[in-house]
């Protein structure tokens, strides 16, 4: 099976998944839920390995969580923590739901635009941008921490586009949700390039992750193939190793996906030597 | 492994499925809060539960079991009715009565606020958060807070929309009180002003004021010593000659 299709099938696993969470949550509040396995009646928070990063501080402090969030929340952070820094965040490339949302409008976008999609934003200025993420991650953790709520949830498109039937969604959410659609029919994943604090937290672990994407530079053909395939929009092909936090591991890069030079981006272990001489 | 999709799946897959299995094989697997609020941590209040900590799916029987405030009470504080008060969550109050006149609101803020008022323990609530005048009423008849914090609650207390026309919360209307108006032990003052009955056809029949708007007949029969049976009749009648 090739890359892209191991990556959709368990994008859609995992799109489907949430949703069907998401909606018998809302069954199992007028006491109709159907039995999902493993999860029972469980909120979207519940399942969302994000909360068990905003609760740390309140679960250092006090013993307990914060609003909404459960010990699912911390053991789901911990195992994708767990799994991102043996392979980086594959969980933003091959999970998370909003990404695979953004990735569906964005095919959208490519149709509507051609080759004119994905050149909306400079590079200079998208370079920019990347680091508004790392604000958002603070200014997230530091506002839950005081006031021990999920204060994200109110601008929160993810929360936004599984739960707006509810009621619960603040206008604030919705707003970003529509800006996140409107700007995925241009760029490629704009919520997880410049605003998703989970996203900018797990791609810390590209700095040191076990197993990173490598690019073999004696059998590169600089085609640049691997640039362009990349959502995230890092330049693959001036780099040996790619230690960009902004990298989701989703291999669209790599010699199984758009690279047509066999064994030449890979996902691989560095022996330490090599990378400090990659370095 | 040659397909290194494979491997980022199985990655992906593993760990998910390992904290899934370890966390509920250890017991720790939980996607629901345990109902227990945390503990205050310092100074004079030191291992009280905290009433912040409240969430919205907090049922009333679960405040009662953590703070002792009685379900009857919370749910008379706050305009709603039903067999089973005990089953109410603070967050019912939210799609209740939601934001109010003035941008003030009724939701789990004030569930927490009462609950903090009625044991005693310190809450530093949010900014928009105001109680009902149903809920001061109880406050300052069964738990005697002091005048200053009273007026001060009463400034900003607000009348429920529905409760100050003598008509039932939309949650409520299956209840039977309101279409039969039938007087029974737990029908309130405010059920009866609603339906009618005026302080002085009450002063007239029994010579003593209507309790408030939240106080319940049984509960007045039980402070003046009148008989129930005498009560309920009498104001049976009051309610039908109003009709």
């Amino acid at each position: 099976m090739k890359t892209e299709r191991w990556r959709r099938s368990i994008q859609i696993i995992f799109f489907v998944l949430i949703a069907l969470i998401a909606v018998n949550h809302t069954l199992s509040e007028s006491g109709t839920s159907i039995p999902v396995p493993f999860l029972a009646d469980a909120s979207l928070h519940a399942v969302c390995p994000f909360g068990g990063v905003v609760t740390i501080h309140k679960l250092i402090t006090e013993g307990g969580f914060v609003q909404k969030i459960h010990e699912s929340s911390l053991v789901l952070g911990i195992a994708v923590l767990a799994a991102a820094i043996l392979i980086g965040p594959a969980f933003c490339g091959w999970i998370c739901p909003f990404g695979t949302f953004q990735e569906f409008v964005s095919k959208l976008g490519r149709k509507l635009l051609g080759k004119r999609f994905g050149k909306l934003i400079p590079k200079k200025l998208d370079g920019v941008l990347k680091y508004m993420r790392y604000a958002v991650l603070i200014w997230v953790v530091v506002m839950t921490a005081i006031s021990g709520k999920l204060i994200f949830s109110d601008y929160d498109p993810y929360y936004a586009l599984f739960q707006f039937w509810t009621g619960e969604v603040a206008i604030t959410g919705f707003i970003a949700l529509g800006i996140v659609l409107f700007m995925s029919l241009f760029v490629e994943r704009p919520f997880c390039r410049y605003a998703c604090p989970y996203g900018a937290f797990l791609g810390l672990t590209n700095l040191f992750r076990f197993m990173p994407i490598r690019r073999k530079a004696s059998t590169c053909i600089s085609c640049t193939k691997c640039d362009k395939a990349c959502p995230m929009g890092i330049e693959v092909s001036n780099k040996t190793v790619i230690r960009d936090p902004s990298c989701i591991s989703c291999l669209l890069c790599t010699s199984d996906a758009a690279c047509p030079v066999s064994n030449t981006v890979e996902l691989k272990v560095i022996p330490y030597k090599e990378l400090n001489d990659a370095k | 492994m040659q397909n290194k999709a494979a491997l980022v799946a199985a990655v992906l897959v593993l760990s998910l499925a390992a904290g899934y299995g370890v966390s509920k094989a250890t017991g720790y697997w939980k996607t629901k809060g345990s109902k227990n609020p945390i503990k205050i941590q310092k100074g004079e209040f030191a291992g009280e539960n905290d009433p912040g900590d409240i969430r919205g799916s907090y049922s009333f029987n679960d405040i009662d079991a953590a703070f002792g405030v009685p379900p009857e009470m919370m749910a008379a504080a706050f305009g709603l009715k039903g067999d089973n008060p005990g089953e109410l969550q603070a967050k019912s109050l939210e799609s209740t009565w939601g934001e109010l006149e003035g941008g003030v609101e009724i939701g789990t803020d004030a569930v927490r606020l009462f609950t903090a008022l009625w044991t005693g323990i310190p809450y530093n609530m949010e900014e928009t958060t105001v109680l009902p005048e149903a809920a001061v009423e109880i406050l300052e008849t069964y738990r005697k807070i002091d005048a200053q914090k009273a007026a001060q609650l009463r400034i900003s207390a607000v009348k429920l929309p529905n409760a100050a026309a003598g008509e039932e919360p939309s949650e409520t209307s299956e209840d039977h009180d309101t279409p039969d108006r039938m007087v029974r032990g737990l029908t309130t003052f405010g059920d009866l002003k609603g339906w009618g009955v005026t302080e002085e056809m009450w002063l007239e029949e029994f010579g003593k004021p209507m309790g408030s708007r939240a106080a319940g007949i049984k509960d007045w029969a039980d402070e003046t010593g009148i008989p129930m049976s005498e009560i309920k009749s009498a104001a049976q009648e009051m309610v039908d000659s109003g009709v």
